[in-house]
């Protein structure tokens, strides 16, 4: 659905892209993530039509956006990191003007927004002004204006930025709906957590660059890969039978335990069958085990990880 | 004809506003206060010379007060249109619908001039006071409400070009006004002293006169016709004559005054109104082009904010 190739952009002197590969398949939920200035809202408005770019190739669905931006604004719904609301203006009026612009007739308009309306949770909300209404429900009207047009792409630039818990919630269930309905969408955030058990694959944009693409499981097993075991046993173990846990447990993961706080802590990938089987040697050498527990790396460390040359200064 | 989304939108939005409603009280009210303050002792006096007089002069006074309402307003508000929506951050928003230039362009510039029609149409009753004194037709009155209409049409449209041109709103307020002086001031000057300007003798006047209008109103230097204050004159002195004697007594444009009478003071407001007419269609295009050019296919990118 989305192919980028080599995709640069420069304001003046700051390389904004530099060179960025992407690829999103039809029907995915591509989370599109990386620190602040990494370059993801500048590529959302390449695509979005609204910016060229100043090298590189940039396809939605096969038409090259730079080329023929009036066809491809009709494939992208696009919801940019700000509101762009206006005052003075009912919820369904605000959706009216831009299905209008989008030539939608009366009776498809009134259509649409009703079903919007209720896709994003705002019928309540109809007839409120859209200055008035709350941050969450701002972004959510902002969402259902993106896709007066019934795109195939979505575009959704920190959807759920500044929004407090609840909303982030309500956000992310709208989101799976429309992953549901089969749209593509491409969605950004600074914030791992929050796409990850929501995308069914990534992308990591650091200065410009892709340094991660893959689908959620690839991610996933990179996570379990830098996964720790960490095991913690009751006081007053005697020192030789510590000596044979500890022997046991290097043997099985192949790496040095560390000891820390009364708790060993081995960095190796899991294996739900192999850890069992440790558990059951540990027992039967009679080690006080009272916890035995395997941490997994969270996405934070991974992206601390993946972005971890980058992000140095180069001084 | 196709309803214009922009169109419909701007205007509910700028009718809830209590700013539109203050402002075209106010406004018909120091109008009609000043028309009744004229009138008033010649109400019920009948038919006599010094209330026609007075009725004409009454009925210069409120058209050259539009004509300022015009001229003070209409670069501002048009100048807003598309650069407000640029500092708004929602030109983007309406770009990706598809919408093109055109419907922007025509949207805005719509909305623009209902409200300046609004207040100019809303006016016309308290013009109309100056029939009961005698001296003002009703003809008079429809033609000078659509030459306000027209100008208020043309300072508009320099308005919008001006706000395609600059992204942000005060620049394009700043140089909307510095056009419409510049075109104001600009065609004039041109007129008298610069290189387009006719330097009459007495006896090229008579060959004017002799000539024919015909002769006399392309022997008038074009860029005159381009001043919408020339047009508004010219069209109150060819009804009422009294401003006639303005232009050659008080003012001191002889040669001019001596060319637009031997043209017709009718035909050269026709004339500038043609002509401006023509430019502020021109300009509409002018607007329209360059958008297409800064958002269309081949668009130049906005650095990020």
């Amino acid at each position: 659905m989305i192919c980028c190739q080599n995709l640069q952009k420069r304001y003046g002197r700051t390389r904004a892209l530099d060179g960025l590969d992407l690829r999103v398949s039809p029907g995915e939920l591509h989370g599109f993530i990386g620190p602040n200035g990494a370059g993801k809202t500048t590529a959302m408005k390449i695509l979005a039509t609204l910016t060229r770019p100043t090298a590189g190739l940039a396809l939605v669905d096969g038409v090259n956006v730079c080329e023929q931006p009036q066809r491809a604004r009709r494939l992208i719904g696009y919801m940019p990191d700000f509101f762009g609301v206006y005052d003075n203006l009912k919820a369904w009026e605000y959706l009216d003007l831009y299905a209008g612009c989008a030539g939608l007739s009366g009776a498809q308009r009134r259509a649409r927004i009703g079903e919007l309306l209720e896709l994003t949770g705002l019928t309540d909300q109809r007839e409120a002004m859209v200055d008035g209404l709350s941050r969450g429900m701002k972004q959510r009207l902002c969402l259902a204006r993106a896709m007066l047009h019934d795109p195939k792409l979505l575009l959704l630039d920190e959807p759920a930025s500044g929004m407090d818990p609840r909303a982030r919630a309500q956000m992310r269930d709208i989101l799976r709906e429309i992953a549901r309905m089969g749209k593509t969408v491409l969605i950004s955030s600074h914030i791992l957590p929050e796409l990850s058990e929501l995308c069914d694959a990534m992308t990591i944009l650091e200065r410009g660059r892709a340094v991660f693409s893959g689908s959620a499981q690839e991610m996933r097993r990179k996570l379990d890969g830098d996964s720790a075991l960490i095991v913690r046993f009751a006081p007053g173990m005697d020192e030789e039978t510590a000596a044979r846990a500890r022997e046991r447990i290097e043997a099985a993961c192949g790496a040095r335990a560390q000891e820390g706080e009364g708790e060993w802590r081995v960095s190796a990938p899991g294996d739900d069958a192999r850890d069992a089987a440790l558990l059951g040697e540990l027992i039967s050498l009679g080690a006080r085990v009272c916890e035995f527990k395997r941490q997994q790396a969270t996405l934070e460390t991974v992206f601390m990880e993946v972005t971890r040359d980058e992000t140095q200064p180069d001084l | 004809m196709k309803r214009n989304p922009i169109f419909e939108s701007a205007a509910r939005r700028r009718m809830r506003t209590a700013k539109t409603a203050v402002i075209l009280t106010a406004y018909l009210l120091s109008l009609l206060c000043f028309c009744v303050s004229q009138l008033t002792r010649f109400f019920g006096g009948g038919v006599t010379v010094a209330a026609m007089r007075q009725g004409m002069e009454t009925y210069i006074w409120m058209t050259a007060l539009q004509f300022l309402l015009i001229v003070l307003v209409a670069p501002a508000l048009s100048a807003g249109s598309i650069a407000g929506e640029r500092e708004r951050q929602t030109f983007d928003l309406l770009l990706v619908t598809g919408v093109g230039a055109r419907r922007i362009v025509l949207g805005k510039l719509l909305e623009d001039f209902s409200f300046l029609a609004l207040l100019i149409v809303s006016g016309a009753p308290i013009l109309a006071l100056t029939l009961l004194t005698g001296g003002v037709t009703a003809v008079h009155l429809l033609t000078t409400l659509g030459a306000l209409l027209l100008l208020a049409l043309a300072a508009l449209a320099v308005g919008q070009l001006a706000s395609a041109l600059f992204s942000r709103t005060l620049t394009a307020i700043i140089a909307a006004y510095l056009a419409v002086f510049a075109i104001g001031a600009g065609s004039w000057a041109l007129a008298l002293r610069g290189p387009l300007a006719a330097a009459y003798t007495g006896e090229q006047l008579a060959a004017l006169s002799r000539e024919g209008a015909g002769a006399a109103l392309a022997g008038l230097p074009p860029t005159i016709y381009f001043n919408p204050a020339v047009a508004l004159v010219a069209l109150l002195a060819s009804q009422t004559g009294i401003l006639r004697r303005t232009l050659r007594e008080t003012l001191r444009l002889q040669d001019i005054s001596t060319a637009f009478a031997a043209a017709g003071y009718g035909r050269v407001a026709l004339c500038s109104l043609a002509a401006i007419a023509a430019a502020t269609l021109a300009l509409i295009a002018l607007t329209v082009l360059i958008l297409h050019l800064q958002t269309g296919g081949k668009h130049r990118g906005h650095p990020k904010a």
